[in-house]
């Protein structure tokens, strides 16, 4: 099997692969005497690198790591070759001054621990002796599989579920901001990776809505507003709240823009109220209308008012997926998060956490309530709260997938209606 | 106006072997950050230096580049660990050896042995729109920043790589859309003590990341270019990016359009970000006092005290090599021309450190040392009296 790559350094090399998951520090983390890994947090600490075709998503601490694979390709001890996902300049200076082997661009994948790969004289590719996993596509695979979660892709068909039809797309607050920062804050990065990859899969007409992330949770929770009278000083909070989450959406639809696709940003809490702790909307003509202009109507979770308590509550966008298709008409719901979808348990918990790739509401009585992971920061439900919404949105006939935002394929998958993360359906 | 040009235009083999080895760090450093594209430096400014960093193999690197290198554009060079020609005294001469074996190699290639790390007050400032290839992160962002010139934080190979080609890869901050700012920051605290500018420094790279920063000053009291300089050199150390934006103050904020701020910076959130970066009480020994991070002019540092005691803290102040230094006053007070305590080896028996620098309390602390941050006057009171001095 070949692997395409971005080719750094000249050369040819053979070795048997040392695939690392996480990033190496070469000045202090490897004894360059013995090509050992002695990094203390390494989880492969103790292996040997000297010879071996080692793969690793990326070098990190001190530029001096330049220097040390240097030292050790004057010594003997350094690797065969070098293929990294994404380098950066130590990495690069260190192989072209060591004259060690080195592509670039390569997705990290564990099942390639051990096998013997060699990179011809003048390739841009990896040659890998089969694993018999082989699943034909791995070079346009993920950059680093989810921690802990076991893949499963393979019990489930590939059959489209639901080809065709617009689309709801949420992406996750947690995706688009650092959630846990202290101050609201995006993740450019993110954002941007998220924006093209929309603009390059949304096929027909969708409607994107986003979470609040650090912008929304940590301040809704610091304020104390929920379950509280509405006095003034509330008031002001609730105020100040809604103009942070403005600011986000303004650089979400700033991103979105960025990538080609025609945005039209809503407020829902004009578009409907709460009731019943679910979000009822009074008219979706100006949506439809967006729609059939060829916009893609951008909305996010916002305090609406009705709720019985206080008057306000919050629209968040868990709330507002299901609620839209069901009032638009739209048969798919897709959920971005930062996690591979739903998992059998929280995996910072429990690292033995499997994904659960089906959830059928005719089935759902049988889904064990402690099965369900936590966020500490969501104040509106968490997984718990979105699977529970989009149950009840699936026996009418509107099909949901939550899958990694992170993961290309995983996105594309789920946004042409073919199994990916977790589906639920009637 | 774009000056990039295609990678291709470079030539494949250099004049010599030493000019080819830095086209082909040129090329692969682009192929890393993800561009065909080169743009033609102004200046380089060099980091490296200190034989503590580079080690037997990386002094060995550039004693082979030198055997056939010269520098096509002015560069400059960063802080060694202590200026070879006066050492101080806890230094032997194999140490010392070592250090003026590095300077040797640079300045075989062409590099002005400035040693300092800002190179835009040791000669002629960057013009603005200027690209540059600059190492050092505070220059990179003081350059980038208060002059409006263009540089990435490039590594001290790259930047050298980048003298001996007189190109850079055309990516980063060298591209005119990576520079806009993203999130609006309001700052009510007084920003006039130099060392406050270190705190707001760490506070925005804690807090807000690599998201270049539109800063508006709404305090009392203007900041200093000494303020400045402790700003940029705090920013990055903690996680910030190599550029912000101060309407009134840099020369490029005028251009964005104005942000809403996501955060306010009041002067009880620099005590609380001072609070994090202090491990001295009241009352501890104090081993050390360095002040001079980042570097100043040398004219700008007060005379050390009068009558102290040779058993006192060693009292350190950094500044540029070369000029005309005030005759060192003997005993533990120390003046390190074109040295940098940071990256040298300090005198054994050094516990704790007083400086006016997050940058360099950052970079001690990593190195185990116990550290107290406070402005340049309380510094002085602890040379003189060995103390961290209670709060006044």
């Amino acid at each position: 099997m070949r692997l395409d790559a971005v080719r750094l350094t000249s050369g040819a090399a053979a070795g048997r692969l040392l695939v690392l998951t996480s990033p190496l520090s070469f000045y202090g983390g490897v004894d360059p005497e013995t090509g050992v890994i002695v990094q203390a947090d390494h989880p492969r600490r103790g292996e040997r690198i000297t010879g071996r075709v080692l793969a690793l998503p990326r070098s990190s601490g001190s530029t001096v790591g330049s220097w040390t694979l240097l030292r050790m390709a004057r010594l003997g001890t350094a690797p065969a070759a070098i293929v990294s996902a994404s380098a950066d300049a130590v990495l690069v200076t260190g192989t072209l001054s060591g004259g060690i082997v080195h592509l670039d661009g390569l997705p990290i994948d564990p099942a390639l621990d051990g096998v013997d790969a060699s990179i011809p004289a003048d390739g841009d590719w990896l040659e890998v002796a089969s694993t018999g996993t082989d699943d034909g596509g791995p070079a346009d695979g993920p950059l680093a599989s989810s921690p802990g979660v076991a893949p499963t892709a393979s019990a489930v068909s590939d059959e489209p579920v639901v080809a065709e039809g617009p689309v709801i797309v949420k992406l996750g607050g947690s995706l688009l901001t650092v959630k846990s920062s202290p101050v609201p804050r995006v993740d450019f990065d993110r954002l941007n990776k998220l924006a093209r990859l929309l603009a390059d899969q949304l096929q027909g007409p969708a409607v994107i809505l986003h979470g609040a992330g650090s912008f929304g949770h940590g301040p809704v929770a610091r304020a104390g507003v929920l379950g509280r009278p509405l006095d003034a000083e509330a008031r002001l909070a609730w105020g100040r709240i809604q103009a942070l989450q403005y600011q986000l959406s303004a650089l979400v639809c700033e991103a979105l823009a960025d990538a080609g696709l025609p945005v039209f940003p809503f407020q829902a809490s004009a578009l409907g109220r709460l009731s019943g702790g679910r979000f009822a909307p009074d008219t979706l003509d100006p949506l439809r209308q967006a729609l059939a202009l060829g916009f893609f109507p951008v909305l996010f979770g916002t305090p609406a008012f009705g709720d019985a308590t206080c008057g306000l509550g919050i629209a968040s966008g868990d709330d507002l997926a299901p609620a839209l298709a069901l009032g638009l008409g739209f048969p798919r719901v897709v959920h971005l998060t930062d996690v591979a979808g739903v998992l059998t348990a929280d995996p910072r918990e429990d690292p033995r956490a499997t994904l659960i790739p089906r959830i059928r509401a005719s089935e759902s009585a049988a889904n064990p309530d402690g099965s369900r992971p936590v966020t500490p920061h969501d104040v509106t439900g968490a997984m718990g709260g979105k699977v529970e919404k989009l149950l009840e949105a699936a026996t009418r006939g509107v099909t949901s997938w939550i899958v990694d935002g992170r993961d290309p394929c995983a996105v594309a998958a789920a946004l042409s209606g073919r199994p990916a993360g977790t589906l639920i359906s009637d | 106006m774009d000056r990039s040009l295609p990678l291709l235009s470079l030539p494949g083999t250099g004049e010599t072997p030493a000019h080819t080895r830095s086209l082909r760090l040129i090329a692969a450093l682009c192929r890393v950050a993800r561009t065909d594209r080169v743009v033609p430096v102004a200046s380089a400014h060099v980091a490296g230096v200190s034989y503590w960093n580079l080690g037997e193999a990386g002094l060995g690197y550039l004693e082979e580049l030198a055997a056939t290198g010269r520098v096509r554009v002015p560069t400059t060079l960063n802080p060694c660990a202590f200026w070879p020609e006066a050492p101080p005294p806890w230094v032997n001469e194999a140490d010392a050896r070592l250090q003026r074996r590095v300077l040797v190699a640079y300045e075989a290639m062409g590099v002005v042995p400035t040693c300092s790390c800002a190179p835009y007050l040791t000669g002629p400032a960057p013009l603005f729109g200027t690209h540059l290839a600059w190492a050092e992160s505070s220059a990179v962002t003081f350059a980038n920043s208060l002059l409006g010139a263009r540089t990435e934080r490039e590594g001290g190979p790259g930047a050298l790589a980048a003298a001996l080609c007189g190109y850079a890869p055309y990516a980063g901050l060298h591209v005119e859309e990576h520079r806009r700012p993203r999130v609006g920051v309001r700052v009510t605290a007084d920003l006039s003590p130099p060392w406050r500018m270190g705190l707001l420094g760490a506070w925005l790279g804690r807090a807000l990341g690599a998201t270049v920063p539109l800063l508006t000053l709404d305090g009392p009291g203007e900041p200093t270019r000494v303020g400045w300089q402790a700003l940029c050199a705090a920013l990055v150390t903690y996680g910030g990016p190599v550029l912000f934006h101060v309407p009134g103050h840099t020369p490029e904020a005028a251009a964005f359009p104005t942000l809403p701020h996501q955060a306010i910076v009041t002067d009880d959130a620099l005590d609380a970000e001072a609070a994090r970066l202090c491990d001295l009480a009241p009352g501890d020994p104090v081993d050390l006092v360095f002040t001079g991070c980042p570097h100043g002019t040398a004219d700008a540092w007060p005379t050390p005290a009068e009558g102290a005691s040779p058993d006192g803290p060693w009292t350190l102040r950094a500044c540029p090599a070369g000029g005309s230094l005030p005759s060192p006053d003997g005993g533990r007070h120390l003046w390190l021309p074109g040295g940098c305590p940071a990256v040298s080896p300090l005198p054994p028996e050094v516990r704790s450190i007083a400086t006016d620098s997050a940058k360099a309390a950052f970079y001690l602390r990593s190195r185990g040392y116990r550290v107290g941050i406070a402005d340049t006057e309380t510094c002085a009171r602890s040379s003189e009296t060995g103390r961290w001095p209670h709060a006044s």
